[in-house]
């Protein structure tokens, strides 16, 4: 199922942490289309359930923008969001989403322009993919962007 | 799905207001604000619209209907509840921000490829028709996410099937099985529930099984249970692994060899109250252990929940029910606690990993199909 009638367009979970990701209305306007950013105050924060309730909402992939080691703000953001990610990968991969749908890239503080490149780069790759099976029962992410 | 069919559906309407289900609750007797009394009389007077948000807070352990003398089924009553809660927009509480039920309802949306057998050894002898299949459930899951545990559910795996082909079985694996949806179904999520419950009677059917074994009580009660219910039909029957076990045994198909150690056995109420199972996991322990076998000062069909059911609402309460559970086995005289369930074994665990006293934080815990294992092949055959 890699062709879906009509204007299928990837949708694209972005969590992030708010040091890494300055987002003005600079940076919101050049997200690429069908996207949603959710920032929290550290990578930290991003539960292993936050991954899972994006899938399920019907997202074809969630990517994660961290601090890089050494540079969390409060210390330990980037070791737990490794731990997460420990526990995401196998999940993901039992249940049958391939492990391209899901990125975590890290960045030096206020860089935006690399994030979005960095997001760009991962919604064209999600677009050659294709939809991430039939679509979801409860799409709560049609409406965004 | 409104209050008033809930009350009237599970006898809520017939309560007597007799207070005996808070003096057995388990969740009463460390939060004075909780009584399933109370939260049955507000129901009944709630005007239409507003519902008791105490639905939550349920182990959904049924031991308070062991004791109701109108014959109101409690646990159905909060699962109902749970489902006008839900309706209403209501957060129901989900531990460990509801990743297993996001994670379920991703099973029960369509079409993708699961990866879920890798940790089935290669010796292990299974096949993918036949007249007997073993339901694994959620087993491979949970130790990629209690990492911090150091639980061994796929043990439990391992050792199921050790078992089984002891038994001269080779059980049927679905590569494509789905969760059983019973959390879905505590939670109030009827709807994923049934649409998990179609999916997995259909492949059972095509499977071929006549007989669906699992290690995991809430499977059974899924299977055999709700199933019949959700999905409309169950063509097969579902049985613990302390159940096929009995009836082998009766057969003459095994002999079980003794083991060291003082053990004792938690009951999962899922199996315990909800299948009314007691007697299959004890007579396998008693041939065992003999004598080494101890009964907590709960057991059987009084036995207390391991503190959380459906991984809703963890909380304190559930921690010092853990507690007092652990404190129960350690009195028994046991070193060994052994569970049916590998949530209690996930739970209990848990809880040990924050006692601080000694005699409780040693206890072994391990899984009946281990202890089982180990009885018939004598610890040779671990995979």
């Amino acid at each position: 199922m890699k062709k879906i009638e009509g204007n299928w367009k990837p949708r694209l979970m972005i969590f992030s942490c708010k040091w890494c990701f300055p987002l003005g209305l600079e940076e919101e306007r050049a997200l690429p289309e069908g996207s949603s950013v959710l920032r929290s105050l550290c990578s930290g924060r991003i539960h292993p359930s936050f991954v899972f309730q994006a899938f399920e909402s019907g997202a074809d992939g969630v990517f994660i923008a961290a601090c890089e080691e050494g540079d969390c703000h409060y210390g330990t953001g980037t070791e737990i969001l490794g731990n997460t990610i420990d526990r995401v990968d196998p999940l993901l991969d039992m249940i049958g989403i391939e492990s391209s749908r899901f990125r975590v890239r890290y960045f030096p503080p206020g860089k935006a322009d690399m994030i979005l490149e960095s997001v760009q780069e991962f919604r064209d790759q999600l677009e050659a993919t294709g939809p991430r099976g039939p679509l979801s029962s409860t799409p709560h992410l049609t409406e965004v962007k | 799905m409104l209050l008033r069919e809930a009350l009237r559906e599970t006898h809520a309407t017939l309560c007597q207001d007799c207070g005996k289900c808070t003096g057995v609750c388990p969740v009463s007797r460390y939060d004075e604000d909780f009584s399933p009394r109370m939260v049955v009389t507000h129901a009944v007077h709630a005007p239409t619209g507003q519902t008791p948000a105490k639905f939550n807070l349920c182990l959904t352990c049924k031991l308070c209907s062991l004791v109701c003398p109108s014959d109101v089924d409690y646990s159905q009553f909060t699962r109902k509840g749970r489902e006008v809660l839900r309706e209403d927009g209501a957060d129901p509480a989900c531990s460990h921000g509801a990743v297993f039920q996001h994670m379920m309802r991703i099973m029960s949306q369509n079409g993708r490829e699961q990866n879920r057998l890798a940790w089935v050894p290669e010796e292990a002898k299974t096949q993918t028709q036949g007249e007997l299949l073993y339901f694994t459930g959620c087993l491979p899951y949970y130790d990629s996410y209690y990492t911090h545990l150091g639980t061994d559910t796929q043990r439990i795996g391992k050792d199921t099937l050790r078992v089984l082909n002891a038994l001269g079985e080779e059980p049927v694996l679905l590569p494509d099985e789905l969760c059983c949806g019973h959390d879905l179904y505590w939670s109030g999520d009827e709807e994923a529930a049934t649409k998990l419950a179609k999916k997995n009677v259909a492949k059972i059917a095509a499977s071929g099984a006549k007989t669906v074994v699992s290690s995991c009580p809430e499977c059974v009660f899924m299977l055999r249970e709700a199933y019949p219910k959700l999905a409309g039909e169950a063509p097969y029957e579902a049985l613990h692994l302390s159940e096929y076990l009995a009836r082998k045994r009766e057969e003459g198909a095994v002999e079980l060899a003794g083991l060291e150690g003082d053990v004792t056995f938690q009951d999962p109420c899922r199996l315990s109250r909800h299948l009314d199972e007691t007697e299959a996991p004890r007579a396998a322990l008693n041939e065992i252990f003999g004598e080494s076998f101890h009964e907590m000062e709960h057991h059987g069909k009084d036995s207390v929940c391991c503190g959380t059911s459906g991984w809703m609402h963890c909380n304190a309460v559930s921690k010092r029910i853990q507690t007092e559970r652990l404190r129960e086995a350690a009195d028994s005289g046991a070193e060994t606690l052994v569970t049916a369930c590998p949530k209690c074994q996930i739970h209990l665990r848990c809880a040990q990993a924050s006692e601080k006293d000694d005699r409780l934080s040693s206890l072994r815990i391990r899984d009946f199909a281990t202890v089982v294992a180990e009885s018939i092949d004598g610890g040779n055959g671990s995979w």
